[in-house]
């Protein structure tokens, strides 16, 4: 009897096994697949592992993994979990940048999400393949690039512009920042880096045009920690602002370190090392009081939290992290109307068609250029805003010819 | 020019010449004694100076004494351990020197890796030896500075004083000039090469302490710190300590003035031009022998 009763219930088992099995089969519908046996889509994120920009890989990186993890926990995209492949771009030679693409292609990436390149190598290198790229390298010589090539680099886009964005720099720190210069005297230090070199152009031309006089204007080679004899001019002119143009941490901080072993009232414009937390993190409280510029609205204050709440880390710096994080739903936002992550071009149109509104601002993308309009301090859709650092923080401090949070005067003005 | 002027950049030039000869000391010790061509020495640089700042403003938060000495005796014992696991094995073989010089790259790349790792890619500093500045007339100078230039005269002198007057500084002199010879007459030249890469890694950890301050600590900081080396080594006289002292001071004053007058952007290439200049005219540097 009981093994009558064994015999039974194996069969039972049996039976309901082959219903769930077949009954799904034979109505059309296939059964949910097990997340892991789902493709992922590959998004290719070339970034700074190492080298000198790498503290802002670690922003580009984190701000690309805050997006892919939201749209994952949601669903993923089109029913698919993403999957971040990185690739260093050590110091952006050509070199590194052709092996950080090669193996991005090789591991079959759907999309390339990049901070920056320096110079227009990143778009004669990525423009190679269709896969798009979402980048902000916010320099002329690569809107140029895919301008000059559209046939080739349809599949490049910038979400920073060029250079412009800069130029109204020099007229918010001197009329609209609310600090009364003892001297209209200024020093312009610049590194050799295009990018750099044409936001001193920017600056140097506004401060002439405005009647100051320049008295140091230096292009210094690129990583220099050597700022002996250009202090040594600095502090026999007393200029009352000093505007350093780098990219280069070390330049800056260097410079800065020697500076206030013996300062002079000078507002110091340190335009975009200051959105390196680097910057913050080795000056500690001696950082405060340093002006930058870069892409990050008083708005963007609530990313703050985000990232707090994600990496258990105040915010020091600015940029890099929202911007990856909106690039990467720039991304998603074109794959879910397109519908195939595979259709770049579609993909690439969507970029153009349909704007998007993130941290950084809204991104419209121009259809010439590819690139979206960075008008000055405040101005276009993705605007560039005046900041400070305060209490080891960046602050957005003019926006829009506004003051958008209080002006400190820095600690070693003695005013 | 004005007397001011002159005066600022004098000091500028001394106090960068005193950077660049503690740069360049480790590796033209290293190289006059063993006649290996160290690539290494520049991550030796940052190692010591990571190792600096996990005893200083990284983790421990010793007193700087402390730090300076504990360092001091970390890095020897590294460099001996280098020396005794890598260098050694390789010197029983024909053409070591050369096999030599491609395992200290490649050690040197494993090494900044190594760092990245550990450390992370962030740039990271040290507090200077000593805070402060001094205000003679209009000229500034940082006390931190003068530190580093009593530390390349006292390293100079003190290297200068061990080769010539103690035992084991003429026995590495010895091997210097011939290691066979040198062995025949019963010098342990194991033992020179040995201690002679742990005083290499010890001036690069001094080094370390020194410099960070001034141009911070990343993995890949080191390569930095040894082309400049190498540059001074090279018109100073390979393996020449006085000559390196002395080519340091001589570029780093050329470097300032060429700043001044036509900008920063051409005092590497006419430091390099000078190196050229002085190398077709006496191809073994100013001082190509032994002080």
């Amino acid at each position: 009897v009981k093994s009558k009763g064994l015999l039974k219930l194996v069969i039972g088992i049996g039976v309901v096994a082959v219903l769930a099995i077949t009954v799904p089969l034979m109505s059309g519908c296939r059964a949910p697949a097990a997340p892991e046996e789902v493709e992922p889509i590959k998004i290719g994120m070339p970034y700074y592992m190492t080298g000198a920009m790498a503290r802002d890989g670690v922003e580009i990186k984190r701000g690309t993994v805050m997006a892919v993890e939201e749209i994952n926990s949601a669903g993923g995209l089109l029913g698919r979990p993403l999957e971040i492949v990185e690739a260093d771009l050590i110091n952006c030679a050509p070199e590194d940048v052709t092996t950080a693409y090669n193996l991005l292609m090789a591991a079959g990436v759907d999309v390339n999400i990049a901070g920056y390149f320096l110079g227009p190598v990143g778009v004669h290198t990525f423009g190679k393949s269709d896969v798009p790229l979402l980048n902000a390298s916010a320099q002329q010589l690569s809107l140029d690039a895919v301008l000059e090539n559209k046939e080739e680099y349809w599949n490049i886009f910038d979400g920073a512009g060029g250079e412009r964005g800069y130029e109204e720099s020099f007229t918010s720190l001197t009329e609209l920042l609310p600090y009364e210069y003892p001297n209209k005297k200024v020093a312009i230090l610049t590194t050799d880096f295009g990018y750099s070199i044409a936001i001193t152009d920017y600056f140097r031309e506004d401060a002439i045009e405005a009647g100051w006089e320049i008295v140091l204007d230096e292009i210094h080679p690129f990583g220099n920690t050597e700022y002996g004899v250009q202090l040594a001019k600095i502090r026999e002119e007393k200029p009352s602002l000093i505007a350093f143009t780098t990219v280069h941490g070390a330049e800056v901080i260097s410079f800065f370190t020697d500076f206030i072993e013996d300062p002079i009232d000078s507002i110091i414009w340190a335009q975009y090392v200051v959105s390196i937390p680097e910057f913050t993190e080795v000056m500690g409280e001696k950082s405060n009081g340093v002006f930058g510029s870069g892409s990050y609205p008083p708005e963007a204050d609530a990313w703050d939290e985000k990232y707090l709440a994600r990496w258990g880390e105040v915010k020091t710096g600015a940029f890099y992290g929202p911007f990856n994080y909106d690039a990467v739903h720039i991304w998603a936002e074109a794959v879910k109307r397109v519908g195939d992550p595979t259709d770049y071009r579609a993909i690439c149109q969507a970029f153009i068609d349909y704007p998007y509104e993130g941290w950084c601002g809204r991104f419209v993308f121009d259809p010439d250029t590819q690139a979206v309009n960075w008008g000055g301090i405040g101005k276009g859709t993705v605007p560039v805003t005046l900041f400070q650092v305060q209490e080891q923080r960046v602050i957005p401090v003019l926006y829009d010819d506004k003051l958008a949070n209080e002006f400190q005067m820095p600690w070693w003005i003695e005013r | 020019m004005t007397a001011e002027q002159l005066g600022n950049l004098l000091i500028t030039g001394v106090t960068l010449g005193a950077v660049y000869a503690v740069m360049a000391l480790g590796l033209t010790f290293v190289y006059g004694v063993t006649k290996i061509f160290n690539f290494a020495q520049g991550a030796f640089f940052t190692w010591g100076a990571y190792i600096a700042w996990m005893l200083s403003s990284g983790y421990l938060h010793l007193p700087y004494a402390a730090v300076v000495i504990i360092t001091i005796l970390i890095m020897f014992l590294f460099g001996l351990g280098y020396e005794r696991a890598i260098m050694y094995p390789l010197r029983r073989f024909p053409q070591w020197d050369f096999t030599t010089m491609i395992v200290t790259l490649g050690s040197a790349l494993l090494l900044d890796n190594l760092a990245l790792v550990i450390f992370g890619a962030g740039m990271k500093t040290l507090p200077h030896l000593v805070e402060g500045s001094f205000n003679p007339g209009a000229f500034l100078i940082t006390r931190h500075d003068v530190v580093i230039l009593v530390a390349a005269i006292a390293i100079m002198v003190i290297l200068t004083l061990f080769l010539g007057k103690t035992r084991e500084g003429m026995a590495m002199r010895g091997v210097s000039q011939d290691t066979v010879g040198a062995q025949i007459v019963g010098i342990p030249i194991n033992r020179v090469f040995s201690y002679t890469f742990a005083i290499a890694a010890v001036l690069a950890g001094i080094s370390g302490i020194l410099l960070a301050p001034k141009i911070l600590i990343y993995p890949t900081v080191g390569w930095t710190v040894f082309i400049r080396a190498f540059v001074v080594m090279t018109l100073g006289g390979l393996g020449s300590i006085k000559g390196a002292v002395i080519a340091a001071f001589i570029l780093a004053m050329i470097e300032v003035f060429a700043t001044f007058y036509i900008g920063g952007i051409w005092g590497l290439p006419i430091f390099i031009v000078v190196l050229v200049i002085v190398l077709t005219v006496r191809p073994r540097g100013l001082f190509g022998t032994w002080a």
